[in-house]
């Protein structure tokens, strides 16, 4: 090769390596989110590429200047160079380190001073040969060196220093940086420093550049990969604009040219014409490259808008916990590539995460997870996800079986799912399949997926909980439903048996009774004899005490049918007058005996034929007038038959004890007794007149009773309806 | 010719009752205290009324009453119902089991009976 092709060649690689420098630097301080280090990063690069300018500028241009120019940049490097190390990854606040770093600026600055103006540093430079130069060096070229030598050892100790120090991802970054170091800034310095100075031969300090250049791409490889995810997103971005620019281009100019050539058009109106179209194509052809570079070469980069947005549009049409693990799951997955995911559940009466899903190529055996006492409230009780392995390097001693466990986990991320005021519990993410480490980008995803399923998955908690809940009262329900039922039953059968003692028993009672009554009645009728008055009245008075016994027993049974709902009716033409008549006959007996008078009052029609139960009908008369007899001291009982309208009206009226107006309402209830009848009356027990009530009703008659006030008096009516309005009862 | 009155009757007393009320008219009284004799009986005499108690051991008045119905001997003698159960659908199934008419004890002196049996017995 020749040497003026190598000069050139040498020279357009320099530059386009330089080209590329300023350009990590910009992107860096563009889009960097730690400001601070892309500064001083953006800084270091500025210098590096002066240094560079400096020494093509010592071959091609004018030597002097060049190498002044070029120790200038030198001058500025390392100051640049040592900020860079003591900040980053990890920012040195000691003292010492501070002065130092203030010394290497001040001494870099005094030198940038002294090599751009003055011959202290450079004195003259010749051209040897176009690779290669003797510069006649000035008094503090050789402090320059030294000084330089020891601010590069001294960040060789200081990143050396970090990466024992560093954790986690930090600690990734001070190797990257050591790496850059070792292969770049030491063979620079040998190259460009102590090569020249102690042999003089400036050949080797061609290949500086490259070797820096190293450094640079590791430094911006370490600071981009850890803290800017998105620069990726940026460059896709840039890039695909970049092609579907060319694209546009180059046809149009082609074409352009065509024209050009066959038609020897080149009018301006042409290049409008020509710049429209290509304005006009351009988005959609941009949108088409878009697309296809999204489908085949960035498939593992994400948009987190578009997973969050993605997300939440799942998330909100299910209450279904298992299909919200899912939609976390998928979504985690496909926009970071986990091998693993795990969703444990805070359960508050154990104190422990109970493992609820599991998703992952990684072979796992999900246990319940116990945390240490602390690491919920100083880790999981915010919404920041922890990693676990800075975790693990930051507080181990505290955490230790929090951290064995997670490890055991294969777990990387732990992303607390938390609400306003607690956690509910966690998602664990595994490492991802490109081993790469988590980023900044990553963690903010993971935030803000982690606030979102925390709501989703409290809210179907509870929704399940409700339905639980309400299964649950379903099922208490039921049971108590058919203990019910059982009780029921129960109760039916101890009702039927209650029906039929009473029904048995009330029959039992009334054989005696009947004997009893029929032999009295033989007495009085004088079968046995003719008895002189006192005997008479005596039987008299036994009779009719076992006629209200046997009325008694009868109301028991009543009662009891009436109760158990097998209440009836047989309803029969009956002559109303003639039943009456010989109840009053019936009951003549005693009550002439008294100092009053049972008076039945003749109807004006004889004939009074009414549908109605007859043993039932008898009793409600045989007890209205029974009653009145029974409270009347002196003067008529009267009892009136008539017509009325539709009905028959039934009154018996009394000049007793009358009835006060408050119980005249409660006269017809079960097991009521006037307010001063005990005092009078000792075997009535209530039941008499609540019957007569039920056997009227039942014939769809009416029953009530009358009376002025105490004393006055009282009147008991109750009418029939004339007609069977049901024939079928 | 004295009319013969069959008396099914469990209770002893009662049955000595209506046997000595009934004496005083021009009847014959036969007896049983339960419904396998009163229907033998039945069979035998063919009364010209049959007073049935319900009520009753080893065969009850309703058994009774249908075996009556169903026998060609004994399917036109007058039944009646002497009993003191008096609810209504006690009645109604005598009734609709063939009974001629329904008595019921509690609700009757002797005489009473005594005049309804002379009405029944009359034609």
């Amino acid at each position: 090769m020749e040497v003026g092709n190598f000069k050139i060649f040498f020279t357009i690689l320099q530059l386009i390596i330089i080209a590329i420098n300023i350009l990590l630097g910009f992107i860096t301080l563009h889009y960097a989110s730690a400001k601070h280090i892309s500064k001083i990063f953006s800084g270091l690069v500025a210098a590096i590429s002066i240094w560079m300018i400096g020494l093509i500028m010592v071959r091609q241009l004018d030597g002097v200047i060049g190498l002044r120019i070029a120790f200038f940049g030198a001058s500025l490097i390392m100051p640049f160079f040592f900020l860079f190390t003591a900040s980053f990854p990890i920012v040195f606040k000691k003292k010492f380190i501070v002065f130092f770093k203030y010394f290497i600026i001040i001494f870099g600055l005094v030198f940038a001073f002294l090599s751009l103006f003055t011959g202290l540093v450079v004195e003259n430079v010749t051209l040897t040969s176009p690779a290669q130069y003797t510069a006649d060096y000035g008094f503090f070229y050789s402090i320059f060196g030294l000084v330089f030598i020891v601010g590069v050892i001294g960040a060789i100790v200081l990143m050396v220093y970090q990466y024992v120090k560093a954790k986690g991802r930090e600690s990734q970054q001070a190797l990257y940086e050591l790496i850059g170091m070792t292969f770049a800034i030491i063979p620079a310095t040998f190259s460009n420093l102590i090569i020249p100075l102690f042999t003089g031969n400036s050949f080797y300090s061609n290949f500086g550049p490259f070797a820096v250049t190293i450094f640079i791409g590791f430094s911006f490889y370490a600071i981009i990969k850890h803290r800017l995810m998105d620069i990726r997103f940026v460059l896709r971005r840039y890039s695909v604009y970049l092609v579907s620019l060319i694209s546009i281009i180059l046809p149009v100019v082609i074409v352009k040219r065509l024209f050009n050539c066959t038609y020897g058009l080149n009018a301006v109106w042409l290049d409008y014409i020509f710049l429209i179209i290509a304005i006009s194509l351009f988005p959609a052809l941009r949108n088409y490259y878009y697309c296809l570079a999204n489908r085949y070469f960035f498939t593992s980069l994400y948009d987190a808008q578009q997973v969050i947005a993605g997300l939440s549009d799942k998330l909100s049409s299910t209450l279904r916990l298992d299909k919200i693990y899912k939609y976390v799951s998928d979504s985690l997955i496909a926009s970071l590539h986990a091998r693993s995911i795990q969703i444990y559940i805070f359960n508050k009466k154990s104190k422990k995460y109970e493992p609820s899903y599991y998703h992952g190529n990684e072979k796992i055996d999900q246990n319940v997870f116990v945390e240490d006492r602390g690491f919920y409230f100083n880790y999981l009780q915010k919404n920041v996800p922890v990693i676990v392995d800075e975790l693990r390097k930051k507080a181990y001693v505290s955490y230790r079986q929090t951290i064995d466990h997670l490890t055991s986990q294969k777990v990387e991320v732990v992303i607390p799912l938390y609400l306003k005021d607690r956690t509910i519990g966690i998602i664990a993410l595994g490492r991802k399949e490109s081993h790469d480490v988590y980023n900044d980008e990553d963690i903010k995803l993971l935030e803000t997926i982690g606030a979102q399923s925390a709501i989703a998955i409290d809210n179907a908690i509870n929704y399940e909980e409700v339905k639980n809940f309400s299964k649950k009262l379903q099922y208490e329900v039921k049971i108590a439903t058919d203990d019910l039922v059982k009780a029921n039953a129960k109760l039916k059968q101890l009702d039927q048996a209650k029906s039929e003692f009473v029904s048995i028993a009330s029959h039992q009672l009334r054989t005696p009774l009947t004997v009893i009554k029929g032999y009295i009645s033989m007495f009085l009728e004088g079968s046995f004899g003719k008895m002189d008055e006192l005997q008479k009245d005596s039987m008299e008075k036994v009779y009719h005490s076992n006629e209200r016994l046997i009325q008694l027993v009868e109301n028991l049974l009543n009662i009891s049918r009436i109760e158990s709902g097998r209440f009836c009716v047989n309803k029969e033409p009956v002559n109303l007058f003639e039943m009456v008549k010989s109840v009053v006959e019936e009951l003549s007996g005693p009550a002439n005996k008294k100092s009053f008078k049972l008076e039945l009052v003749k109807p004006k029609k004889d004939v009074i034929v009414v549908p109605l139960d007859q043993e039932k009908i008898r009793q409600v008369v045989l007890n209205l007038i029974d009653n009145s007899i029974k409270y009347t001291k002196k003067g008529t009982v009267k009892v009136r038959i008539s017509r009325r309208k539709n009905n028959v009206l039934f009154c018996v009226s009394d000049k007793g004890m009358g009835i006060k107006p408050d119980d005249l309402v409660d006269l017809f209830e079960k097991f009521f007794r006037g307010t001063d009848t005990a005092l009078i009356h000792t075997e009535g027990i209530g039941l008499g007149l609540y019957v007569a009530k039920r056997i009227v009703e039942v014939h769809g008659g009416k029953i009530w009773a009358e009376s002025k006030g105490e004393n006055k008096g009282s009147k008991f009516c109750f009418t029939l309806p004339l007609k069977d309005k049901d024939k079928n009862k | 010719m004295k009319k013969t009155i069959l008396i099914i009757e469990d209770d002893e007393y009662l049955a000595e009752l209506y046997r000595f009320k009934f004496s005083q008219g021009p009847y014959t009284i036969l007896e049983a205290r339960n419904g396998r004799d009163g229907a033998d009986i039945a069979k035998k005499e063919k009364p010209d009324l049959i007073l049935l108690d319900i009520v009753m051991p080893v065969l009850d008045g309703y058994e009774t009453l249908k075996l009556l119905r169903e026998d060609k001997e004994t399917k036109n003698l007058k039944i009646y119902i002497l009993s003191n159960l008096g609810q209504a659908d006690e009645i109604q199934h005598a009734i609709n089991d063939g009974a001629d008419g329904y008595f019921i004890k509690a609700n009757m002196t002797p005489n009473q009976l005594l005049n309804e049996v002379d009405e029944i017995l009359k034609n």
